[in-house]
């Protein structure tokens, strides 16, 4: 061992020093210890709260990414619909247009109303019993359609309109004509042959189209429908979108819609009658028509009459409204009060109605009610204006079924993003500080919440907020304290006790002078980083297309993830800064939300939206006994939102 | 728990029992590591908790590839370092002149300083000068390393390694003395 006896062996000091300290050691101290264990203890702690919060952050995530794949899935269906429900509308006008030119009006007298028009109540058994049917009727007119415009035959074009042409101008073409309503607005009217397309195309001239021209790379993009079939119109609708889309998927068929319900009658010079079902799901829609006849025909003398023809038909309709449960009738109710037998019973089963027209010729029960339908059919061309207004809808082919019978409303989710200044309110009750020293300094909060709007005016939201509380004690206060106290000395906020060591308490004191108690001046600033759950109800009480106004209530949890706290000791020559990370407070908390918020379009999907709220806390922060704080305050948020 | 590798990973693994088994076993000599560059125990009893933390914190990404007591000492080290540099109040330090010396209860029986001597004679010196005569004599940095650690020059740090040496000559001369004194 390298020996320092005297000052002359100074140039062996460096190795001296080495020698004896470098391994020195004392005898391990365990106070250390017990504040180790408990800082670890603490980061394990934090450890599991960020773990909760990354499964809590993903499971949001996971959350909002099934809610996005499930309501595009949803939204096909409702693209769909929406096609399904525009092609609907559009062709029932035709269809009206041409049924309506196409009755053959005139009827053998000795027919009875009863003859003719069965109970109605045995009917609706009838189209009850033969629902199934006419669901895969439907279907094979979907894929008969779809089969059209996928085959190979020659497509002839006949014309090209920008609204729908009346379907009996092709009277005289001796082909099968679909309609394809393209995405450039133009409604498309061609021929299909699987014949010479030179002579078809010949054929096709001289029944009056000599414009017409034969339509390579036929790409039927778009809606489309058979509008006549080898000489008859489909009373069907039929969708088809693209070439690609399976029929399965057109929801044509089997997608009850809120269409309307077309009466129609079609009657040929033949004794007999049949009732024949035109298939819808909802929709209630017969016809009386002769025995020999399956369809509509299209080469039936049109029905522009304006005498009193009896024609015996029977009109009843049964139309869904929003909610898919009552039913209305299309037919007004008699007009004629001299007529005996005015009405059929109603049935409560679909509460069909039927009511007979203005008839100034009836004498019977049966002719009243044979002539007061034909009369309908042609008041509806000639005087469209004396149906009522649901009526209408049928004779106009801008009319849409949803202006009408405004769909019900569709379920909307939405992501907003929010930011913005707090304010806060002073709410501390403190026996142990002066809440008028301490000041809440504004914050910013930060939100993101999910957003599901299930009714027109309601809405509900849940996310997750971040948010500081944020106190100080910007001047400082004087304070004293006795040089003998043993314990720390303790310092109060309203968000917890600070103790602070009597040894730093005494640090630049000379605690050799004659009198025991000490002053100094202090402050502290203290944040809270809190996490927030806020649950609200909204009620949007003004819809508009460029705005809306809504009111919310709810609750919001917060969890105090974090803090940070100085505490400045300021002494006669220099201060003393002491940091917490872990002072006491109760670090669940629940509060009151309050909001009031408006939705400003800036696009399809995309809102401004500005939501000021006020928190109001229900539960004690401070964990420190005599003081009371409960945050209450005022946000500002602003920030998007996007629907989807 | 036996060998220091096992202790390592049980600490790793989060395990209380290692953790405090390390503890144990390191504690004494860290902290007069610690004290080395503060002035008093409870400074180096604080420099020491944080830095322990630290280990705990980051003992993870420790690869046996060295001794791990040195990774710990270093550890300890710039801890201390860090902690001087945020200490704001200036050091007042006793004149040379006032040093109370007790050889009895300081030298051992052989007539030797012992090392709580030596001690106190470091935390006599300015914190620059005890900081970098700790790091170049006891440590073994390079005056480089010294320079880059505590941002300075390393001229700085030559000369502050003089003057610390220059102070410690006159704090031997006037212990030897005082020794010398007593003994007559």
């Amino acid at each position: 061992m390298t020996e320092l006896k005297s000052p002359n062996e100074f140039d062996s000091l460096e190795a001296f020093f080495n020698e004896r300290l470098k391994d020195a050691s004392f005898a391990s101290p365990q106070g250390p210890w017990v504040q180790i264990e408990a800082e670890l203890q603490q980061m394990e702690k934090e450890k599991r709260k960020r773990r909760f919060l990354w499964f809590f952050a993903s499971g949001l995530i996971l959350l909002c990414g099934l809610a996005s794949l499930w309501f595009f899935v949803l939204s096909d269906k409702f693209e769909s619909n929406t096609i399904a429900q525009k092609q609907n509308t559009e062709t029932i006008a035709a269809k009206n247009n041409s049924i309506q030119k196409n009755v053959t009006p005139p009827v053998t007298e000795n027919k009875t109303i009863e003859n003719l028009n069965p109970p109605i109540a045995e009917k609706t058994e009838k189209v009850n019993a033969e629902e199934k049917s006419t669901t895969t009727e439907k279907t094979a007119v979907v894929q008969k359609l779809v089969a059209s415009l996928t085959s190979s035959n020659t497509k002839i074009q006949l014309a090209a309109c920008t609204k729908k042409a009346n379907p009996a101008i092709f009277n005289k073409v001796p082909f099968k004509v679909i309609e394809v309503q393209g995405n450039d607005g133009y409604i498309r009217y061609f021929a299909e042959t699987s014949t010479n397309k030179e002579e078809a195309l010949k054929t096709i001239h001289n029944s009056g189209f000599e414009k017409a021209f034969v339509k390579k790379n036929f790409q039927p993009m778009g809606e489309s429908a058979i509008v006549k079939n080898e000489g008859v119109i489909e009373t069907e609708l039929a969708s088809y979108v693209a070439a690609n889309i399976p029929v399965a998927k057109t929801k044509i068929v089997s997608e009850p819609t809120q269409n309307n319900a077309i009466a129609v009658a079609a009657i040929k010079n033949t004794p007999e009658t049949k009732t024949v079902k035109i298939p819808t799901e909802n929709n209630a829609i017969k016809t009386t028509e002769p025995a020999n006849t399956n369809a509509i025909s299209v080469n039936s003398t049109p029905a522009k009459t304006e005498s009193n023809t009896t024609t015996p038909a029977v009109v009843y309709t049964n139309i869904p409204t929003g909610n898919n449960s009552n039913s209305t009738a299309v037919i007004p109710p008699a007009e004629n009060k001299n007529t005996n037998t005015a009405s059929v019973p109603e049935t409560k089963t679909d509460e069909v109605k039927t009511s007979p027209l203005e008839n100034q010729n009836t004498n019977t029960a049966g002719a009243t009610k044979t002539d007061s339908v034909a009369q309908t059919i042609v008041t509806n061309e000639i005087k469209p204006d004396s149906l009522p207004k649901k009526t209408e809808v049928v004779d106009s082919a801008k009319t849409t079924v949803a202006d009408v019978y405004p769909a019900s409303f569709t379920p909307e989710w939405a992501i907003l993003l929010l930011a913005g200044p707090n304010i806060f309110a002073q709410n501390v009750q403190s026996s142990v500080i002066t809440p008028a020293n301490e000041s809440q300094t504004s914050t910013v909060n930060i939100e993101a919440k999910l957003q599901f709007k299930p009714f027109q005016k309601f809405s509900f939201s849940a996310g997750v907020n971040y948010n500081q509380l944020s106190i100080s004690q910007g001047n400082p206060a004087y304070f004293q304290f006795n040089k003998n106290q043993t314990t720390d000395y303790i310092f109060y906020s309203s968000h917890g006790a600070m103790p602070v060591r009597m040894r730093t308490m005494l640090d630049g004191f000379n605690v050799a002078v004659p009198f025991d108690t000490f002053f100094a001046k202090y402050t502290y600033t203290s944040k809270l980083n809190v996490l927030s759950i806020p649950l609200e109800a909204n009620f949007h009480f003004l819809n508009k297309t460029k705005f809306s106004l809504f009111a919310g209530v709810g609750v919001n949890t917060s969890y105090v993830i974090s803090q940070q706290t100085k505490l400045t000791i300021i002494k006669e020559n220099f201060n003393n800064d002491v940091s917490y990370n872990n002072i006491t407070v109760n670090k669940f908390n629940i509060s009151m939300l309050f909001s009031l918020g408006c939705d400003i379009r800036l696009g399809k999907k995309l809102y401004l939206t500005l939501v000021p709220s006020y928190r109001y806390g229900l539960t004690n922060m401070s964990a420190t006994s005599g003081t009371t704080f409960s945050p209450a305050y005022f946000s500002g948020n602003a920030g998007i939102k996007f629907k989807f | 728990m036996g060998t220091e590798e096992q202790i390592v990973r049980g600490c790793i693994a989060g395990k209380r029992e290692f953790q405090k088994k390390l503890y144990d076993t390191y504690a004494g000599k860290m902290l007069f590591v610690c004290f080395r560059y503060t002035k008093n125990r409870e400074e180096a009893e604080d420099v020491m908790q944080d830095a322990f933390i630290k280990v705990f914190k980051n003992i993870h990404t420790f690869k046996f590839l060295g001794s791990f007591e040195g990774w710990v000492r270093r550890i300890m080290v710039h801890t201390a370092i860090e902690h001087i540099r945020k200490k704001k109040q200036t050091t007042v330090f006793d004149d040379i002149e006032n040093i109370v010396h007790h050889p009895e209860s300081e030298t051992d029986a052989s007539g030797k300083l012992s090392e709580k001597e030596l001690l106190r004679m470091l935390t006599m010196l300015p914190d620059g000068y005890r900081t970098v005569f700790n790091l170049y004599v006891i440590e073994g940095y390079a005056h480089k390393e010294i320079a880059t650690m505590l941002d300075i020059n390393e001229g700085t740090s030559k000369s502050q390694l003089s003057k610390a040496k220059d102070h410690l000559k006159t704090l031997l001369h006037k212990y030897l003395d005082t020794d010398i004194e007593h003994k007559k």
